[in-house]
């Protein structure tokens, strides 16, 4: 009797394990009742069950409340409208693991009733223990990946899972690969539609390819879609990302913008690369396959984009014309042009007709070589005139455009444009200085042979002429540097990538880059807007010059008329037997002639003076200023304009080889 | 518990029958570690379990209770190990070791299972359960101070699989603790195999908690690798970390090691790395099996790099292009850049435009036959703020102990002339860079300075020469006036000569060939930048690079030599007729020589032989050149002297054959 008292508790062990099946369950039984305090399931101090199996039913009641756990928050769920489907997914995957849990909570209960507290068949608290080990490790782990999901959605969701796939226990692992593989599959179909269909079908926000609904076509590429970064799930890389979304936009931007409906999916290739599997995104052995599957189809998709943009819409032809027009790249065009138009724009900028500027340019191509361009090129050349401010000529607002039309217009955007048009109007100054030097050496030449008789003049006629020289020289130094180390080279370079590009993306990026070193080598960027001022006032200086100068040679030859006109009459008057001169002719011709002397020689030799020492003067500024450039390209254009130091010695600053 | 105890009577006081049924009872609960009134759990500091019994028990019983309480404080200890291990900070290996173990208890807990069915049914006494419980008693004795251990050694990683390796080491006698160890030690070498596999395959270091064997510094980029002066990103990207290298693996670690390393280069190149024969590595507790996975993998790698090296990015053609422009190789290149760069490099450094020396390299690499170097583009030139000496210094101080004397001269000497600073410099691309990397440029840079300047002083004293071939028309008195300079400039010239011809023909050409050869049969990289180190170590050492007191003599021996030739040429100068003859003094290529008549010729000559004959019966004359010829004499004796002095070693002995072939200086 002692023993049996000893051993005797107040419950039967089969009412226990009838009380820890429920509570497995979540569900209070008599005997066992959850305490809020520390969370978890008790047995009442007052009931007297040997400690030890207190302790067994206690630990397997935290199966009833990590069950609860993972159930509240898939019912929660659920019922939110906001949780997309890769959460949804995620919930189904919670609910088969709590089903298969449920499983063998159903197996035991069937135990239970069959068997009783039959000794040999039957479930003993020790049985049940074991029977419990692994479903409770494996609900501490989803009951784990449930608390750190919590607020989490979409790639994120993936992300975090991910997180928790990096153990060394191999159960561990293949539970959360299992789930991860089962709440990527929607993700999956959404990258699979989105890279072969082109199709966004995201209306919870869980891609990490975002879209924005109020772009229009013309601005697809640029503005339509965006990465949504804290949406990239862990497992593909930053590279991978922006490879699905181009992919996926490259499908549009050749249905949309490119109005081809040729079906890339039916591509050979493409088909045996496509996978259907999901878990092949982020398990690490197949890592390979979802690459392959995501490379042959951008790659794939890239090469027809840009195949439809060379053939259909001629990219690389319309790439050569802005070239050769808005860059001066045809000579015969822009020289004729020039010749042209050179009347024109000496008016004032407000007097200039648009139609009759078309008319020249239409001119211009029809009598050089450019009438062999493709027509559609030429029609899209035009002619536009800048914004007009006060004082303006012709030559500071005048333009050629390039009108640029579906899709190309995604390479050449508007924003380009702007960028081609700053650079023509800066190449079209820098060539009518060559232009008006040149002329200006050609009537020096006319002039001086006729001007030889005049003596005077040949001090002021030298050293013109020596200035002059010094400025053409400068000028051409300018002109090669600008066509030959500035745009040749970055044309070179861009047609090198160009020809290597993968994607759109690659062409624009080197577009871009091309404008971008053409503009800082032009000194017309923002950090060398003190250069190209500097410029410009040469410029304007030159200009100057020129008109003063050829101003001065008209009025020398008038004065050069009128004085062999005054010997030509005298040796008519002579050789008629009269008086070759008076002395009233005389006093008028001397009088003339002082006045020449005094007032316009005098006054241009002095105006042309002050005019080239402020042209040295710039251009020894403008050469520090080059000197002070850590661009390789800029300090040769200095080499260049002072090959033979002259203003070297001019500027002790110059002669430290480096600043 | 306490209202069971005073309701109760002490188990000691209980008829015998029933307290073997209420101690087995208990006994099973501890067994799967619950504490019960007979038997009490306690847990000290150090995580030790144990039990104690009640002493009022029987004593047969007592001595079979006391028996088996071992098995239960284990595997009280096992579990509370489990559940402190298996959490994310512990590592993958742990983890792994872990689950092992969990494995192992729940068969326990099967047995104790059956235990209870066979007690429950009243077949069951200590003495059965005893015999029952014998062979697990070995396996948790086993692993219950495999876990202490751990614990108490705070075990990680590759540390927990040494000691498993090395546990079994000392249980070779025990056939069945040994394969339940060596189970253990399969399962815990799983997820670090694994990232070995990764490494050894593929290049990549996939390792969230630290364990693997080699770790990345990422901070240490490739980018930098040409900045710098030692070779960092080869030695640092990737290091072994000698603690976490289980111990089976420590013989292959170096291997291992170079084999991602070498996988990472090719990968960064943008190829695709596909190993033909991938296994899996599995673990082996005889030590046996890893070779031929990771020397086969090796071996794939080393090739793989190799050949793209070779073939890919034409490693030998580099070769041949830093010896043409560094090391001479290509004379007319060198005499043409010499021409043209004399003037500007003659100036002090602070005032030499770097520009110009670009532009006048490009023109004379254009203009010689150098055009047709692949690589000519990637030459620059570079003006050293510093002379060779400093440099020299500099780089034994990073190897040795020179360091103090480095840090008195001062870095930049702005009046340096440009000959003496002068240098080229090259810039190469990843992947090249890592056998170009700065150490190597360095190394080529002091040699081609050496040379460089060498061959200047020789520039100097030919046109000295070409100067003194104006004596033809001498008269014979005034012939014997000049004869001693003349003597002079022929003994500066036949030593600076037969050393040049030394340190290209002797030194540079023969290691450049050997090293040539070798490069045939090498199988890796790492060779390939050995033998190259090596190369220009040995001539380094041989061109006196290396010894600063020879460096030193023989500066001194070539100053010695351009403040002759300036003398020479001063005199001349000063007899005022230089003006023509300067087209001739430098022999510029470039500039077309005037012509000048055969009378105006013999004039001028007669004109300057009869100033200079004037100036020669001047003592002075005689007193300058005879201190110049004692001055080299002597320098050049203490030169010989100290080479002679050093161990046959070297090849510098020669030097002395060559200079001293007729015993002149002997004497």
């Amino acid at each position: 009797n002692n023993y049996k008292a000893y051993l005797k508790d107040d419950v039967q062990e089969v009412e226990l394990i009838r009380d820890v099946i429920l509570v497995a369950q979540g569900i209070e039984s008599k005997l066992m009742r959850f305490d809020p305090k520390t969370e978890s399931y008790r047995i009442p101090d007052n009931v007297r069950v040997s400690p030890h199996k207190k302790k067994i039913c206690c630990s397997l009641a935290e199966s009833g409340w990590l069950y609860n756990k993972i159930k509240q928050y898939v019912d929660q769920k659920k019922l939110d409208n906001t949780f997309g489907p890769i959460g949804l997914s995620f919930c189904v995957a919670l609910q088969s693991e709590l089903r298969s849990y449920l499983r063998l909570i159903a197996v035991l209960d069937t135990q239970l009733t069959e068997h009783g507290s039959d000794i040999t068949g039957g479930l003993t608290l020790t049985r049940l223990a074991l029977w419990f080990k692994e479903p409770i490790k494996n609900l501490k782990l989803v009951a784990s990946l449930v608390d750190i999901a919590k607020g989490k959605k979409g790639g994120a969701l993936l992300s975090i899972i991910h997180s928790y796939s990096w153990h060394g226990a191999i159960a561990h692992t293949s539970l959360v690969s299992n789930m991860l593989s089962l709440t990527v599959k929607p993700l999956f179909g959404i990258i699979s539609r989105w890279i072969y269909t082109g199709t966004l079908e995201d209306p919870y926000n869980e891609f990490f390819v975002a879209s924005d609904p109020q772009v229009k076509d013309d601005n697809l590429w640029h503005f339509k879609y965006s990465l949504r970064k804290s949406m990239i799930p862990s497992f593909l890389s930053a590279d991978m990302a922006r490879k699905i979304m181009l992919t996926g936009k490259s499908v549009v931007f050749i249905h949309r913008v490119c109005h081809d409906n040729t079906q890339l999916e039916r591509r050979e290739n493409v088909e045996r690369a496509r996978l259907t599997e999901g878990s092949a995104m982020f398990s690490q052995n197949e890592e390979d396959s979802f690459t392959n599957m995501i490379d042959v189809v951008y790659k794939e998709t890239s090469k027809h984009l840009m195949e439809v943009l060379y053939t259909k819409y001629n990219f690389i032809n319309h790439l050569k014309a802005m070239r050769r027009y808005l860059l001066l790249g045809q000579g015969d065009f822009i020289q004729q042009l020039m010749d042209l138009l050179v009347t024109e724009l000496s008016k004032d900028a407000s007097a200039l007709y648009l139609h009759n500027l078309n008319g020249i340019l239409e001119t211009a191509i029809r009598s050089t070589n450019a009438q062999f361009e493709d027509k559609d090129i030429l029609s899209r050349l035009d002619v536009r005139l800048l914004e007009i401010s006060p004082g303006d000529l012709g030559w500071d607002v005048f333009s050629l455009d390039y009108r640029t039309r579906g899709p190309i217009s995604t390479v050449f955007t508007s924003d380009t444009v702007i960028f081609y048009l700053r650079i023509f109007n800066f190449l079209w100054r820098a060539k009518r200085m060559e232009y008006a030097l040149a002329n200006l050496w050609r009537q020096k030449q006319q002039y001086s042979r006729m001007l030889r008789g005049m003596t005077e003049l040949d001090d002021l006629l030298h050293s013109a002429h020596i200035i002059a020289s010094e400025m053409i020289h400068f000028t051409q130094q300018i002109g090669y540097f600008i066509n030959f180390e500035v745009i040749e080279c970055a044309w070179d370079d861009l047609l090198h990538k160009v020809n290597q590009a993968e994607d759109l993306d690659h062409i624009i990026a080197a577009h871009q880059q091309f404008l971008d070193s053409i503009m800082t080598r032009c000194l017309m960027d923002e950090e060398h807007r003190p250069m190209f001022s500097q410029l410009r006032t040469i410029f304007d200086l030159i200009i100057k010059y020129q008109q003063i100068l050829e101003g001065f040679l008209e009025k020398a030859s008038r004065e050069n008329e009128y004085r062999v006109e005054y010997m030509r009459n005298a040796a008519r008057r002579d050789s008629q037997s009269e008086w070759a001169t008076t002395e009233e002719r005389e006093a008028a011709e001397k009088e003339r002639r002082t006045e020449f002397i005094q007032l316009t020689l005098k006054q241009t030799r002095s105006q042309l003076k002050v005019l080239a020492q402020t042209y040295q003067g710039m251009v020894t500024k403008f050469l520090v200023m080059l000197a002070t450039q850590t661009d390789d390209k800029l300090q040769a254009l200095r080499f260049r304009l002072d090959f033979n130091e002259y203003y070297q010695q001019k500027e002790p600053f110059l002669a430290s080889p480096q600043v | 518990g306490e209202s069971r105890k005073s309701r109760g009577v002490p188990v000691g006081k209980l008829p015998e029958a029933y307290q073997e049924k209420v101690v087995m009872e208990q006994l099973l609960a501890c067994l799967l570690g619950h504490s019960g009134e007979i038997i009490q759990l306690t847990q000290d500091a150090d995580k030790q379990m144990t039990f104690t019994l009640d002493q009022t028990l029987q004593p047969s019983h007592r001595d079979h209770v006391q028996r088996i309480l071992p098995l239960c404080s284990a595997y009280a200890t096992i579990t509370q190990f489990i559940r402190d291990k298996s959490s994310f900070e512990n590592g993958l290996v742990n983890q792994a070791l872990v689950e092992g173990l969990d494995k192992f208890c729940t068969k326990f807990t099967t047995l104790v299972c059956q235990l209870e069915t066979k007690f429950l049914q009243g077949q069951l006494t200590l003495s059965h359960l005893w015999f029952y419980l014998q062979p697990t008693i070995s396996h948790f004795s086993l692993l219950e101070s495999i876990c202490s251990s751990i614990n108490k050694g705070n075990n990680f990683g590759a540390n927990t699989l040494s000691l498993l390796h090395n546990r079994l080491k000392i249980l070779t006698g025990d056939a069945q603790c040994s394969s339940l160890c060596v189970e253990l030690g399969e399962r815990a070498a799983v997820p670090y195999l694994h990232m070995l596999e990764l490494w050894l395959y593929r290049g990549i270091i996939q390792d969230p908690y630290a364990e693997f064997m080699v770790s990345e510094d990422a901070s240490v980029s490739k980018e930098r690798l040409i900045e710098q002066y030692n070779d960092t990103y080869w030695e640092k990207r990737y290091t072994l970390c000698r603690e976490r290298i289980p111990v089976y693996m420590e013989m292959y670690s170096d291997e291992i090691l170079s084999t991602g390393k070498y996988l990472n280069v090719v990968r960064l190149c943008g190829q695709l790395i596909r190993h033909p024969n991938a296994r899996e590595i599995s673990y082996n507790s005889q030590d046996t099996g890893y070779r031929e996975s990771i020397e086969s993998a090796y071996s794939y790698a080393s090739q793989l790099l190799l050949d793209l090296f070779y073939q890919q990015y034409h490693l030998k053609d580099r070769f041949r292009s830093f010896k043409r422009f560094f090391l001479l190789d290509q004379g007319d290149f060198i005499v043409q850049f010499m021409d043209m760069t004399n003037e500007e490099l003659k100036k002090p450094i602070s005032r030499i435009s770097e520009q110009k020396l670009e532009s006048l390299l490009e023109l004379a690499i254009r203009t010689s036959t150098a055009n047709c170097d692949p690589y000519k583009d990637d030459i620059r030139v570079s003006l050293l703020g510093h002379d060779l000496i400093t440099q020299l210094l500099t780089i034994l101080s990073l190897e040795s102990t020179y360091e103090k004397d480095v840090k008195q001269i001062n870095p930049t000497d702005l009046n340096l002339s440009g000959l003496e600073a002068f240098s080229f410099s090259c810039t190469v691309q990843w992947p090249l860079s890592l056998v170009f990397n700065k150490k190597v440029l360095f190394r080529y840079q002091m040699l081609f300075r050496h040379l460089f300047y060498m061959k200047h002083v020789e520039r100097l004293l030919n046109a000295v020469w070409v100067n003194n071939s104006t004596a033809k028309g001498y008269t014979r008195q005034q012939l014997h006036q000049f004869s001693s300079a003349f003597l002079l400039r022929h003994k500066m010239l036949n030593f600076i000569q037969h050393l040049q011809y030394y340190m290209m023909i002797e030194v540079i050409d023969s290691y450049w060939t050997e090293f040539e050869t070798s490069l045939k049969d090498v199988s890796n990289v790492d060779e390939v930048l050995n033998q190259h180190m090596n190369m220009l170590n040995k001539c380094l050492r041989d061109c006196m690079l290396t010894n600063p007191e020879l460096l030193k003599t023989l500066s001194k021996l070539q100053s010695v030599c351009i403040l002759y030739c300036n003398f020479m040429q001063r005199t001349y100068h000063s007899a005022d007729v230089d003006q023509e003859l300067s087209g001739l003094t430098l022999t510029s290529s470039l500039q077309a020589v005037p012509t000048i008549t055969v009378q105006q010729k013999k004039n001028k000559q007669a004109m300057v032989a009869q100033h200079v004959s004037d100036m020669a019966l001047d003592d002075s004359f005689y007193k300058t050149i005879a201190n110049f010829d004692k001055n080299f004499t002597e320098t050049l004796m203490q030169l010989l002297n100290a080479i002679s002095e050093l161990n046959a070693e070297t090849k510098l002995l020669h030097i002395l054959d060559r200079v001293n072939y007729n015993d002149f200086y002997s004497s």
